[in-house]
């Protein structure tokens, strides 16, 4: 499409109304033409009165408690969680105050529960004939391939080999639509044993997937490096 | 040294930066923080900054900004899934996507494109569109052998609009911009299957849109006649 064609579909954009690959070009486009996305301003503002167009409701309280759960692992609000959860967490407390050791049981509980989920995610992603494998490509010497689904927008990089990229740095996984890197998580490699990143995303709005070296220990916002790997994923 | 691309030679993907760990060595610390000027101080204003704040420290993954934007903005984000989708269950879903998705991509929020309110009901809206097109492929078995005519699909969408002022601002527009306004906006159709339902081409379909989202701004930013009678 060209830049005339483009403009035609903004107002399209602003309200959803766009079929996926006419969606997939917009959104390259737009994250090239500073005067495109300044034109879909003006369109998205104009949209924007829509929404409340719709009778307001308030959700359940129960949403609350899940949504937010789901941003803090290992926290519960509203003391609805299991009852274990709750006495891992005073027992981490009691063996804190008692020894002295500042290491929270709950944290690591919690961290190996995430690696046992992201793991057999992965698993689970192998083993689905209709996930697709990319072996990520580029200077650094290590076996790094992503696993994903692209209908269940479920995802996994599978990661050995990988070099210890220094003190305070991390490894950054990015998702690649037009030329807007998105972060997809930040990990630092383990010595002899695979490193499995779950990753979520609607892929077939992607290109790539790539790796970049980054501040730890959260990573950036935007790439600071180029890509060390990098695998197409034939989306966009 | 480390793992640096200082060999790297294959092609780099658009939006990364073509040079090894330059910026990263470059770069100052950035103390985060939102420097919008504060023009006018109306109450309005003041909050909507204030939502933009909110949206750059959830960036930074603070939970606590998180629990405010949500008590903010679950009630209008679900209204719109409910609008949409018409089953709780279904809504609660997508409320949940909606705000994991801004805890995931706050940090593609940009003041400068516009409010944060108008950034959050989009993803709310863009993700209850997808909800509404996956239910549309899912077969399902007609309860009846009557195909529903153009105006009962419009009727349809239409009916999703509560509000008085939204609906008096829609009913602004000439009847084409609002069939193709309603139907792209609260049917979840794309323009190709607006174009396709009222045989209409494309072209006329995108010009309906831009036009009567033009028209929709004038009106809706003017005080409401009731009121300024």
């Amino acid at each position: 499409m060209t830049h005339d064609e483009i403009r035609e579909s903004l107002p399209g954009y602003a309200l959803h109304a766009l079929a996926p690959d006419e969606l997939r070009e917009v959104e390259a486009h737009l994250a090239a033409c500073a005067e495109c996305r300044r034109e879909l301003a003006v369109f998205e503002e104009a949209a924007a009165p829509l929404a409340a167009g719709f009778a307001q409701e308030e959700p359940p309280a129960a949403l609350r408690g899940r949504v937010l759960d789901a941003v803090r692992p290992g926290r519960r609000t509203g003391g609805r969680g299991p009852g274990w959860m709750v006495a891992l967490a005073a027992a981490a407390a009691v063996i804190i105050v008692l020894a002295g050791i500042a290491v929270s049981l709950e944290q690591r509980f919690v961290a190996l529960t995430a690696r046992v989920e992201s793991e057999t995610q992965a698993l689970a992603l192998l083993a689905d004939p209709a996930s697709r494998v990319v072996t990520l490509s580029g200077p650094a010497a290590a076996s790094v391939r992503f696993v994903f689904d692209p209908t269940t927008g479920r995802g996994a990089l599978i990661a050995t080999g990988l070099r210890d990229p220094g003190p305070d740095l991390v490894y950054q996984v990015w998702l690649v639509a037009g030329s807007t890197p998105r972060s997809a998580g930040v990990f630092r490699p383990a010595s002899g044993t695979p490193v499995i990143v779950a990753v979520g995303a609607d892929f077939p709005r992607y290109q790539a997937v790539a790796i970049s070296v980054e501040r730890g220990p959260n990573g950036a916002a935007r790439p600071s490096a180029a890509p060390i790997l990098v695998g197409r994923l034939g989306g966009g | 040294m480390s793992v640096a691309a200082a060999n790297w030679t294959g092609p780099v993907p658009a939006g990364f930066p073509d040079r090894g760990r330059s910026r990263l060595r470059r770069r100052t610390a950035r103390v985060g923080g939102v420097a919008r000027p504060m023009a006018g101080g109306t109450v309005s204003l003041l909050s909507a900054a204030d939502d933009a704040a909110l949206l750059t420290r959830i960036a930074q993954e603070d939970p606590d900004a998180f629990e405010t934007l949500y008590a903010r903005y679950s009630g209008p984000a679900y209204s719109v899934a409910l609008g949409m989708l018409r089953d709780a269950v279904l809504a609660q879903e997508v409320t949940q996507d909606v705000f994991l998705a801004i805890w995931r991509g706050a940090r593609e929020f940009d003041p400068a494109r516009g409010s944060a309110r108008t950034w959050i009901l989009s993803v709310a809206h863009h993700k209850s569109v997808d909800a509404v097109r996956r239910l549309r492929r899912t077969p399902t078995v007609p309860l009846s052998d009557t195909v529903p005519s153009d105006a009962d699909v419009i009727e349809a969408a239409q009916a999703r609009v509560d509000a008085g002022h939204v609906r008096r601002a829609l009913e602004a527009l000439s009847i084409e911009q609002r069939a193709a306004i309603v139907l792209a906006y609260y049917g979840g159709y794309t323009q190709q299957e607006i174009a396709q339902r009222l045989g209409v081409p494309l072209g006329t379909i995108k010009t309906r849109i831009r036009d009567g989202l033009l028209r929709l701004r004038t009106v809706l930013s003017a005080p409401a006649p009731e009121t300024a009678r």
